[in-house]
């Protein structure tokens, strides 16, 4: 049993998994249901021919909000794939073990990324309603999928870091959603100053998100994105590292 | 087999032949010479830091308490640490560590129903699952029941001719059977060694070559204490945290397993001039009366 079927197998025997699971299926398809009565409601006023523009209106913040679902999510989980070990003594077994720390970090890395994949349902479905009620736009559906993705590495890195550096999961847990959103207000708080101006921007993952979903892909949400997550995994790397020769 | 009071750094050292700890000077080499090869030339292993993971395949690790994850099978745990050893997938040698530790009935079973005895083995079956040259064991069978106590013994006396086993432990009465070298540690500092079967002896006839025992306790004497003390044997002396009694090995080692959880941390030889030697280490003393009872058997 390799460590990434470990992680998944434990994951999917939690009730709490579950619980989890269908709590935030259930708010991102009520979200998607609230949309498409708005959609709906609109085709009935303007007609079918404005519906087109309308229904990709309703993409962007629906992914927006899958997006930040899908975080909080993300946060969770992290703190139950390392500090939970920490807590629970064994991650004994990890430092002992023979793979490579990048090897472990990885295993880790994607069973996090894995155990998201399932919110995937709702949001396949609420595109294949809205695909029947009016065309897609699907370059635009394409761009909010690469900005969700990029965010989610990002954020995978950040909490499997720190996940790594604590031993209560429920902390590291809630550090992360805490950084989540210092992060992302940042982001609205910089959102008036003029360019150049607006450094906290910068730093801010929603800023790069929304530019991506709006089919802007500039070198410095790449950086950010990727440069950031290669480095934060790199981060987690060390700590194993360190935690195996204290 | 290391032997050693509490502190004595007994798990201190295997944690740092397991790679958990590195020394802050000096190497850990582990050098043998392997029993299927003619050539008699000698290998080594060095612990790393830039290459733990290279080490650890070598070398397998049982703490004292065993945590496994609670949601695993027993065959999915063990498969795991398989993996984890080597990198890759041996469902025969699962299937193989299964057989020999008497858990194939149990298989299929979460880890979290399983008793402490069984949880035990299935440490020791993820040990030894990679088949390592050295296998590290901190006080094995602390808290199981003589049953399986016993049984933890049969199968590392069967593994014995496969690996090389360092195993700490306070049950005086494994060493005969299992040890071939008895070490005894105090201070973090070898103190000496003990050929098993002058403990066996020991354990057997000291009764004869003394008679007084100080015991000393971490928190001082309380009146229950006392009382367990003297529902054992008489006390000829009080001290403020001691207390010397007329005992026997036999009696000892009941005083031990009462007093223990009371916070007996010594038992050392008592003569009328004082205890022997001084500065509580009973060890030095236990080995010279254990040497003792072995030359008296001898002559």
């Amino acid at each position: 049993m390799t460590l990434l079927r470990r992680e998944i197998t434990c994951m999917w025997r939690r009730p709490s998994y579950w619980l989890v699971m269908a709590v935030l299926s259930f708010l991102l398809g009520w979200i998607a249901l609230v949309m498409t009565d708005l959609l709906l409601a609109q085709q009935t006023n303007t007609g079918p021919l404005a519906s087109m523009s309308l229904a990709n209106q309703l993409i962007t913040p629906f992914f927006s909000v899958v997006s930040l679902v899908s975080l909080v999510l993300v946060a969770l989980l992290a703190g139950q794939l390392l500090s939970a070990e920490r807590a629970q003594g064994t991650l004994v077994c990890l430092l002992h073990s023979g793979l490579g720390d990048m090897r472990v970090m990885a295993h880790k890395f994607l069973a996090l990324l894995l155990l998201v994949v399932p919110l995937l349902v709702p949001v396949a479905v609420a595109l294949w309603g809205w695909s029947g009620a009016a065309a897609l736009n699907w370059p635009v559906v394409g761009w909010n999928f690469l900005a969700w993705l990029l965010l989610l590495l990002w954020f995978s890195a950040l909490s499997v870091w720190l996940s790594i550096n604590m031993s209560q999961p429920g902390l590291a847990a809630l550090l992360g959603v805490l950084l989540l959103a210092v992060l992302w207000l940042a982001g609205q708080a910089g959102g008036g100053a003029e360019w150049g101006k607006n450094w906290l921007r910068v730093f801010s993952p929603r800023s790069h998100f929304e530019w991506i979903q709006h089919g802007i892909v500039p070198l410095s949400s790449l950086v950010f994105f990727v440069g950031g997550g290669v480095v934060l995994f790199g981060l987690a790397v060390m700590a194993l590292k360190r935690l195996r020769v204290a | 087999m290391l032997l050693g009071p509490n502190g004595a750094g007994k798990s201190t050292l295997l944690n740092a032949l397991a790679g958990l700890l590195l020394p802050d000077n000096g190497q850990i080499k582990l050098v043998f010479r392997p029993a299927d090869d003619d050539s008699a030339q000698e290998k080594e292993y060095l612990c790393q830091r830039h290459d733990i993971s290279a080490w650890n395949r070598h070398t397998a690790y049982m703490p004292e308490h065993v945590r496994l994850l609670p949601r695993l099978s027993v065959h999915e745990t063990v498969s795991h640490a398989a993996y984890l050893k080597t990198g890759m997938m041996n469902t025969q040698a699962v299937k193989d560590v299964l057989a020999l530790c008497d858990l194939q009935k149990h298989a299929h079973r979460p880890v979290e129903t399983l008793s402490l005895g069984y949880r035990q083995r299935v440490g020791l079956a993820c040990a030894l699952v990679h088949r390592p040259l050295l296998l590290l064991l901190d006080e094995p069978m602390n808290g199981l029941d003589p049953e399986n106590a016993r049984y933890f013994v049969d199968i590392l006396k069967r593994l014995k001719s496969r690996h090389i086993i360092l195993m700490s432990t306070h049950l005086l009465d494994q060493l005969a059977d299992l040890a071939d070298r008895v070490v005894v540690m105090h201070n973090g500092r070898i103190a000496g060694e003990l050929s098993p079967l002058s403990v066996e002896h020991g354990d057997t006839s000291k009764a004869g070559l003394l008679r007084q025992w100080q015991l000393a306790f971490a928190g001082g004497l309380t009146t229950e204490i006392r009382q367990r003390i003297e529902a054992l044997c008489p006390i000829m002396k009080t001290m403020p945290k001691a207390v010397v009694v007329e005992s026997d090995p036999e009696r000892n080692r009941q005083l031990m397993q009462v007093l223990g959880p009371l916070g007996l941390y010594a038992v050392s030889p008592y003569r009328d001039s004082g205890p022997v030697p001084e500065g509580g280490a009973w060890f030095s003393a236990y080995r010279h009366i254990l040497h003792r009872a072995s030359e008296d058997i001898s002559t």
